[in-house]
């Protein structure tokens, strides 16, 4: 029973005979969970939380960055350094306290997928990475969840819904992900700023339509958008029997390693990005990572390493790889000021022969200045 | 025969423009155009073919907004759609 504020918080909702009073009354109940509180996340998640969806999970494991502010229209300036899932929760609440909001201030993985989807019906896929992408998907089958698919590439988007029991899922349409390096993400390749919006607004409709049970949902449709040609385009998609998630005989039917299914860590170049909050926290469960600083010995004198690294600046690294030829097999975390200079050192380590690689995203100088604005909070 | 290909995504960065098209003898398949495309088109070549000459596995193909199998034969006036995969978000 929809209170008096509710009635007229959505009575553009209850004008639509397809919505009405039974349409808000399960939008109310909806279990949505947001995987990715990036661009596609972000607008996302503003509509579906005026729209009144009643249990909201926010998955991220970043924090909000300067230059996010171009395109994740949840974030202000002030919110700079902050940690997504709280930034958003707290606007999303203030939007619409009708949504109880639920926040995983974690990156999503194998080992957490299933304790963070159990308590949600629809998946938006919002996330960044071919990995992740195959995670979310095959959770999603696995688990019996709808995915809500999209995702960016300069001028271009794509929407679908996958993992549907009439339709496909991600893996029936790529069923061997891109060779690691060798599609720029968009810290890389840019995007248009206003992009994820019309991207992650076609999710939110996609979401409101399977959970309203209304029109047609892109199911066996892939939905392609240019934004340059100001086109869209529906492209037929169908399941794949041998698809090895959800076809006739699966032969995936468990979560697997995502990063080495797709390369990462493993294949020359497909060294992976984390940031130092989470390379701190996977420094807790592995010893074989070996902290790389390759900035000049003056930068470290005014801005502290991680930890206890190794010191080895960019211009000496080819003289002085010798030094780290005992860690050949292990990871070589490198990091420099701002996540430049790390990402040569990685390619001049992996022409060598050390294949296995993080690198700082934002480098160290975006890790204090983390620091400093949560000190600045009083946290 | 007269084949319309656009390219999405990565792809058509990477070539510099959108749509391209392909003269191709009667009876030829999807798989024989992208291999003639990548002969042609060299920029494209590694991103299209694998050193042994088959087509990369993890680009979408459609055929007039159609999935279907690289051995599918092409007809005049087809518009082959070849997109790179991507995950931006």
């Amino acid at each position: 029973m929809l209170s008096k504020e509710q009635l007229n918080r959505y009575h553009r909702h209850l004008l639509l005979p397809e919505v009405g009073l039974d349409g808000q009354e399960k939008l109310l109940v909806a279990r949505v969970l947001v995987v990715g509180l990036g661009g596609l996340g972000c607008p996302a998640a503003l509509y579906l939380a005026a729209a009144g969806i009643g249990h909201l999970g926010l998955v991220d494991f970043d924090r909000v960055d300067e230059s996010n502010l171009q395109r994740q229209v949840l974030y202000t300036d002030e919110d700079v350094g902050r940690i997504k899932v709280e930034a958003a929760a707290q606007r999303l609440v203030a939007l619409n306290p009708d949504v109880q909001i639920e926040a995983f201030h974690e990156r999503l993985t194998a080992e957490n997928a299933e304790r963070i989807f159990t308590h949600y019906d629809y998946v938006l896929d919002g996330t960044d990475t071919f990995a992740s992408r195959y995670l979310v998907n095959d959770a999603c089958v696995l688990f019996g969840k709808i995915n809500v698919y999209g995702s960016l590439f300069r001028f271009e988007g794509q929407v679908s819904v996958f993992a549907h029991p009439a339709g496909p899922c991600y893996r029936c349409l790529f069923p061997v992900p891109p060779n690691p390096g060798e599609v720029p993400n968009c810290a890389e390749a840019g995007v248009l700023g206003v992009l994820p919006g019309q991207i992650g607004a076609t999710q939110a409709t996609e979401v409101l339509k399977l959970i309203l049970g209304m029109g047609e949902p892109l199911v066996n449709r892939l939905l392609l958008f240019d934004s340059l040609a100001m086109e869209w385009r529906s492209m037929r998609v169908a399941r794949n029997s041998a698809c090895p998630v959800c076809g006739d005989l699966p032969t995936i039917t468990g979560l697997v390693d995502y990063d080495e299914f797709c390369g990462n860590l493993m294949e020359p170049g497909g060294f992976v990005e984390m940031t130092a909050e989470e390379i701190l926290q996977l420094m807790e469960t592995r010893n074989d990572l070996l902290l790389l600083d390759v900035r000049e010995e003056v930068e470290t004198r005014a801005v502290p390493g991680l930890g206890k690294s190794t010191l080895i600046p960019l211009g000496q690294l080819p003289a002085r790889l010798g030094e780290l030829v005992a860690f050949r097999d292990k990871t070589i975390v490198a990091y420099c000021a701002a996540g430049i200079r790390s990402r040569k050192a990685l390619e001049i380590l992996d022409q060598n022969g050390f294949s296995k690689g993080i690198n700082m995203t934002g480098g160290i100088n975006r890790y204090h200045g983390n620091l400093q604005r949560e000190r600045s909070r009083g946290k | 025969m007269k084949i319309t290909i656009e390219l999405w995504g990565q792809l058509k960065q990477v070539a510099g423009e959108s749509c391209l098209s392909l003269e191709l003898p009667e009876g030829a398949t999807v798989q024989d155009a992208i291999r003639l495309l990548a002969s042609q088109a060299v920029s494209l070549a590694s991103s299209l073919v694998e050193e042994d000459g088959t087509c990369r596995p993890s680009n979408l193909v459609f055929v007039n907004d159609h999935q279907i199998l690289l051995s599918d034969p092409l007809q005049d006036g087809n518009t082959i759609t070849l997109m790179s995969p991507i995950a931006g978000g």
